[in-house]
């Protein structure tokens, strides 16, 4: 095989390699099996199996839900699918400061273990930034960029 | 800073109009038996300071750049010039 | 600064790149020009980034890292881009050019990816409120700097070029499909990392010297791809005519 037809065949080779790993990737059921984090509803459908184990869960700190003692760093919040009325909501408890940016609305992802009393304990709370970036305005922060700040979950 | 600060406290009384529901009372939401006082409502959410990480990040980009140009310069006497024997 | 500007020297950029390209007496000059150029662009990009921006709402000063992490980013998959073009092309069309500017350009995106992921997760801690967490797009961005490492070492490691050329090539189009996957993590799965911004995401003036800042590092990456390129073809030619063992089984392309 002369080297142009066999450097040929390798460029061929490679890349339908190459696509049908990613098309594996993007459309198979991979992502199935990949999580990063479960939303409350997906972790309270786990039923008695999502009890105990190290696990991550994520979705939005529901608004006036959110309970800190700053003496004892003791922080009580709800995280919710989205920010529906009726969106499946999971108590979370942590002994942790949270970053400064945790606020109402926006979206979380803790790490930590779901129990038989219906509360997920957490020592790791980490806030999930939108991919919003805007200037402050003279008002400080009125209604409506309240409300946009609010990450958007479905 | 201090500018936004102020204005953040001026606005103080518009975001306690906007938040919603106004945060229940500690005793309708079972209170940590262990500290019933004390609790109180988070506040907004916005980074205080933060600028070590700043300067952290665009030093390690401008470092970077030095360290890659100079790894370049070092490294041109490594390959021979083109047609020396 | 005018949102204009950063098309302004976008389109210096692109002119460099097909003078260097196309206008083979141009090549001793282009690399210093952009040098030149990418150092007044960042000291304009530290005074629009760190003064003239306004803070972000809620990550006040800490969101200036944005004009530097997305730039290097981006640099990077642009380099990766480059290389995985050159790949195809060579096994192709067999040049030693492209086979230079393949190993170049895999260099580079590695070295302003890994500075990205050092911006980023310096940028975490203060946001997220960690260094560092496993989530899909920080799993597929190191997948994707070790494949490129592995790639540059495979390169350094194997001494016959014909054979490194051929089969490196290979290994880039295979390596290639960690980018897609990087740039999509963020949407096919769950991730702490939010999704790209785009122009409606980010307020104006932001978006402004955020396009600066890519303008900056993507002139770097030339000024760095040429002079890195040069070193390769250098590597090539003494590889290639000095008889050591064996004599040069092809003729460098010209």
């Amino acid at each position: 095989m002369k080297p142009e037809t066999r450097n040929r065949l390798i460029a061929l080779g490679a890349i339908l390699v190459a696509g049908s790993a990613l098309a594996w990737i993007a459309f198979g059921n991979i992502g199935e099996n990949l999580v990063y984090y479960w939303k409350p509803s997906e972790m309270v459908a786990q039923g008695q199996k999502a009890y105990g184990a190290t696990v991550r869960l994520g979705g939005v700190v529901v608004p006036g839900s959110v309970l800190f003692n700053t003496e004892h760093t003791a922080l009580t919040f709800q995280v919710a699918d989205s920010h529906k009325g009726d969106a499946v909501k999971v108590t979370v408890k942590s002994e942790q400061t949270p970053p400064q940016m945790f606020r109402e609305g926006i979206g979380v992802v803790v790490e930590g273990a779901f129990s038989a009393d219906q509360v997920f304990r957490t020592n790791r709370l980490m806030v999930n930034h939108s991919n919003e970036y805007r200037a402050p305005t003279d008002g400080g922060m009125p209604d409506e960029a309240w409300k946009n700040s609010l990450t958007k979950a479905e | 800073m201090k500018w936004l600060s102020l204005v953040l406290f001026l606005s103080l009384p518009v975001l306690a109009d906007i938040a919603k529901p106004p945060p229940p009372a500690p005793a309708a939401v079972a209170p940590e038996p262990q500290h019933p006082q004390g609790i109180e409502k988070v506040p907004m959410g916005v980074i205080e300071g933060g600028w070590a990480y700043v300067y952290a990040a665009w030093g390690a980009g401008l470092l970077g750049l030095v360290g890659y140009a100079v790894s370049l310069y070092v490294r041109r006497s490594e390959a021979p010039p083109p047609g020396a024997p | 600064m005018a949102s204009w500007i950063p098309l302004a020297g976008l389109i210096v950029l692109v002119a460099l790149v097909i003078a260097q390209l196309a206008v083979p007496s141009s090549r001793a000059w282009v690399w210093k020009v952009a040098a030149g150029l990418g150092t007044l662009e960042l000291a304009a990009l530290l005074y629009f980034g760190l003064v003239w921006a306004p803070p972000e709402a809620f990550m006040s000063d800490v969101g200036r890292i944005l004009y530097v992490h997305v730039p290097h980013v981006w640099a990077c998959l642009v380099a990766f881009t480059i290389n995985v073009a050159c790949a195809i092309a060579y096994l192709m069309k067999k040049s030693w050019r492209t086979d230079a500017l393949a190993e170049a350009s895999a260099e580079i995106g590695v070295y302003f990816g890994a500075i990205g992921v050092l911006m980023g997760s310096i940028w975490a801690r203060p946001t997220w409120g960690v260094w560092w967490d496993w989530d899909p797009r920080l799993i597929s961005t190191t997948v994707m700097l070790l494949a490129y490492v592995g790639y540059l070492a495979f390169r350094s490691f194997t001494e016959d070029p014909e054979r490194r050329a051929a089969w490196s090539a290979a290994a880039a189009i295979l390596g290639y499909v960690s980018l897609p996957i990087v740039w999509f993590s963020v949407r096919w799965w769950n991730s702490l990392h939010q999704v790209q911004s785009t122009g409606s995401t980010v307020d104006k003036p932001m978006r402004a010297v955020l396009y600066w800042g890519n303008v900056t590092f993507l002139t770097f990456l030339l000024a760095f791809i040429i002079k890195r390129y040069e070193l390769a073809r250098a590597r090539q030619s003494s590889a290639l005519e000095l008889p050591p063992v064996q004599a040069p089984k092809t003729e460098v392309a010209v």
